[in-house]
């Protein structure tokens, strides 16, 4: 086992660039979460749906900031769609929801 | 030394949680899950159960990283409104490097849980209340 088991990982072949990912991003799981990352090419900003994200913490965060920090080097970013409440409360408690656009389709709003 | 505030549970509670895990990143969700139940039972609301799981997480995370070693034993216990957790390494392969925490982790512990302690003997304890309220660092 590498992680991968607790983290579902899909792509959308179609429009924008959208990654989704269900499970928990943790310490354990977040290596296969940069793998599936640097396997995928993104000439756009990345959307990460979250909303069946069960539990992140400081090492997944890590890894979604790492991926936003690449692409901004390009010109691009993460938008991070409908999280999760634990990915919400996680972006809130260390204010990177300042720093992502966070998009919740629910509600159709952005911050 | 790195740590919080300075806390230990000085009393075995007959209804404490003793989890025996292989001292491996995997274990962390069999611990996220037994704190969640502690706190459940404590009827926190559910920002307080995910602070219980964010530092129990966080905490066995660093000693984890620490190198390898046999098993993580984990003790939580609940009582007067109160969670008490403690954890720590046993049986290291090879020589185990010292227990970093970095300002992030630091600040998310301190946001989560009212006192926790991280020792040079790779283990750790924290506590938490069910009065407690955690505040967003931009605050």
């Amino acid at each position: 086992m590498d992680g991968a088991e607790r983290l579902r990982i899909s792509r959308s072949q179609e429009g924008p660039h959208t990654i989704t990912i269900a499970g928990e991003l943790d310490a354990y799981s977040a290596p296969a979460f940069e793998a599936a990352l640097a396997e995928t090419p993104i000439d756009g900003d990345l959307r990460l749906e979250v909303s069946e994200v069960g539990f992140i913490d400081s090492t997944g965060i890590r890894a979604v900031v790492t991926v936003d920090n690449e692409l901004r080097e390009k010109g691009h970013r993460v938008v991070v769609v409908d999280p999760s409440p634990p990915m919400k409360r996680l972006l809130e408690l260390t204010s990177l929801d300042q720093r992502f656009l966070v998009e919740d389709s629910g509600s159709g709003s952005a911050q | 030394m790195t740590a919080g505030n300075s806390t230990r549970p000085s009393t075995l509670a007959s209804d404490a949680v003793v989890i025996d895990a292989p001292a491996a990143l995997r274990s962390l969700r069999l611990l996220r899950l037994a704190v969640a139940d502690a706190a459940a039972d404590l009827d926190l609301d559910i920002d307080m159960v995910d602070s219980a799981r964010i530092a129990i997480d966080e905490l066995a995370a660093l000693l984890l990283a620490s190198g390898e070693w046999e098993r993580l034993v984990v003790t939580i216990h609940t009582g007067a409104g109160v969670l008490e957790a403690t954890g720590e390494l046993r049986g290291p392969k090879g020589d185990p490097q010292p227990v970093e925490i970095d300002g992030v982790v630091r600040e998310l512990l301190n946001l989560c849980v009212d006192r926790y302690e991280l020792s040079e003997e790779y283990r750790f304890s924290f506590v938490l209340s069910g009065d407690r309220r955690a505040r967003p660092i931009k605050d």
